[in-house]
């Protein structure tokens, strides 16, 4: 968003710059740390979204041609040819806590750099401090949780606080009490029920079948059924963010792929629409597993409240076969955010905003 | 020519003498062939009577009538829409004939015009099942149009929130921006309490990170789970 009144105000910040002292004007920033993409939304009006890879030049050649040592976001994926690319998260979690030797420094790196990219996207001038809360998975490890906050502070983020991912959903909606937050990403889908206080880890529930997982099967599918064609999982990923249904409409996926080389337009309806509706069997079971554990009395309020959020929320269909999944816990109501890339970069910009000055502070 | 002859006669159209055939065998004894061509026409027929019922039903002048249905007519049927069908008040039903015959081609292309009572029954069957569903198509796009405007005035009020918060933030440079006094709404209290829990579980998360070192946290990770 850059509504004119807030770049406005976001100038008169630059222009005011020489009288900022630190941690008292700090930017607030709330951060959406995703396995594809990671969202960034800070208090100067600005957001941003960015493919969470690194990438070095595999040579000098192609060092001249990019210009930078390091290149960060959609621009890695663009150029990946003369790339050595690296995705710092995998399964919603930092990569390197889950490696060791070279391989484990270079995630790190990786990591750093892209944390670096995202500091540089809060627009800080100069000698001012950012706080950010950070969305991570429902149910990381404290190892990561620990392993964000350092890489931030390595990155030049003064302050940092890290958060369950839909509990910063739930934030952004005011949705505290009486509501379960399905926050369905590339690495995890992440549940959440919200019962007036801050969840538990009896209150979350994270599913590794998520959006990698039904590109991966897209993959399968087509490798089985047409081998003749030729793809790369960067290509089955756009053509199920633009195709993906879990209902049969008119609309036909028509992907154009080579096939010996020679473009060719086939119709991967069924491939996507078989792998994506694998996913509601799962976010159900899992709906099901933090309805069924809460109390008895009050299980139809957060029934009746189901928020989803996150890329994965865009399946056409979702909604009703969520809530046809629902009818066997005696019915839902489910709703998809109109905004649900941004959502949870916006709760955790709302806490940080939020929480008070002193706390910031200690930190 | 009957089903039967056809099927010895004309190999050609055998896909569509054996459907006729697996029909009869289900019991189905009145049969009644239709030219494609034929069927294309009764097609643009029902749909160009399906628009005129539509914009009988809109409140404009006979203008703006006739230039929305010539409109349509273009756009829908693609093509020229020619003189507007006449729309018979009370059909004649009257049973389709015993045995089925398979109708010319050449004889339907050449006058299209003259459609029997059946024809002209199916019509107007058609012209109502496409009115039906141009209807419950246009209370689908009311509804969904409806259900975003409302998530679109939920955020327009969740943004103008932020905004204000955002507003001060700016001008008085990040400190404190609400005042405690004017801000109390019921769930005010709820919310400090989930802020300081929140604050202090990230508290507790810092100092075990720096008294056991990154590395020595494994074993002990999967109880740290936390908001």
């Amino acid at each position: 968003m850059k509504d004119n009144k807030l770049n406005q105000l976001s100038n008169e910040s630059d222009v005011i710059s020489p009288k900022l002292d630190g941690k008292s004007t700090a930017v607030k920033v709330g951060i959406d740390l995703g396995t594809s993409r990671s969202a960034i939304t800070t208090s100067k009006g600005e957001r941003m979204v960015m493919a969470s890879v690194v990438g070095w030049p595999k040579d000098a050649i192609s060092a001249k041609v990019f210009g930078h040592r390091v290149l960060v976001g959609d621009a890695v994926l663009e150029n990946r040819m003369g790339l050595q690319t690296c995705f710092p998260l995998a399964d919603g979690n930092l990569a390197f806590t889950q490696n060791a030797g070279d391989q484990k420094e270079t995630l790190r790196k990786a990591g750093l750099h892209l944390f670096t990219a995202l500091r540089q996207a809060a627009k800080a001038a100069e000698g001012q401090s950012v706080h950010a809360v950070i969305g991570a998975p429902a149910e990381a490890t404290r190892e990561n949780k620990q392993a964000i906050i350092d890489l931030a502070r390595e990155a030049g983020i003064d302050g940092v606080m890290v958060v369950s991912e839909p509990f910063a959903v739930a934030y952004a909606l005011d949705a505290l009490e009486d509501a379960m937050v399905v926050d369905i990403g590339a690495g995890t889908i992440d549940l959440c029920r919200m019962a007036g206080s801050l969840p538990d880890a009896e209150d979350q529930v994270t599913i590794f079948h998520a959006g990698n997982h039904v590109d991966a099967r897209i993959c399968e599918l087509l490798r089985e059924q047409r081998a003749d064609i030729q793809f790369s999982p960067n290509m089955i990923k756009k053509a199920k963010e633009r195709f993906s249904s879990v209902v049969d409409t008119n609309k036909r996926a028509l992907v154009t792929f080579p096939v010996n080389g020679r473009p060719t337009e086939v119709d991967i309806t069924d491939q996507i629409q078989t792998a994506v509706g694998e996913l509601v069997p799962h976010i159900v079971d899992g709906i099901q597993k933090l309805v069924s554990t809460f109390d008895p009395e009050f299980q139809h309020r957060i029934r009746s409240r189901v928020i989803v959020s996150g890329g994965g929320s865009q399946v056409y269909g979702l909604q009703e076969a969520l809530e046809k999944g629902l009818e066997d816990l005696g019915g839902g109501r489910v709703m998809i955010l109109d905004d649900p890339v941004f959502a949870g970069s916006q709760g955790a910009l709302k806490l940080a905003l939020e929480m008070p000055a002193e706390y910031w502070e200690q930190l | 020519m009957s089903a039967e002859s056809n099927t010895s006669e004309n190999d050609g159209k055998r896909g569509q003498i054996r459907n006729v055939e697996e029909l009869r065998n289900k019991g189905i004894q009145k049969v009644r062939v239709v030219g494609e061509s034929q069927l294309k026409e009764m097609a643009r027929e029902a749909a160009a009577r399906a628009v005129l019922e539509l914009a009988e039903e809109l409140k404009v002048s006979e203008e703006d009538r006739r230039s929305l249905v010539g409109r349509a007519q273009k756009q829908i049927l693609d093509g020229d829409p020619g003189p507007l069908p006449q729309i018979i008040p009370s059909p004649v039903s009257k049973p389709d004939a015993q045995v089925a015959h398979l109708p010319d081609e050449e004889q339907v292309e050449e006058s299209p015009a003259t459609l029997g009572l059946q024809e002209q029954e199916m019509l107007i069957q058609l012209s109502k099942l496409i009115s039906k569903d141009w209807r419950s198509e246009l209370a689908t796009v009311r509804d969904s149009h409806k259900s975003q405007v409302d998530r679109l005035e939920m955020r327009i009020e969740e943004l103008t929130r932020a905004l204000r918060v955002t507003d001060q933030v700016l001008t008085k440079g990040g400190e404190s921006v609400v005042n405690p006094a004017s801000k109390l709404k019921p769930f005010d209290n709820k919310k400090e309490e989930l802020l300081d829990q929140l604050f202090q579980a990230n508290v507790a998360l810092r100092e075990i990170s720096a008294s056991h070192g990154a590395g020595s946290l494994s074993a002990d990770s999967e109880e740290g789970r936390m908001s």
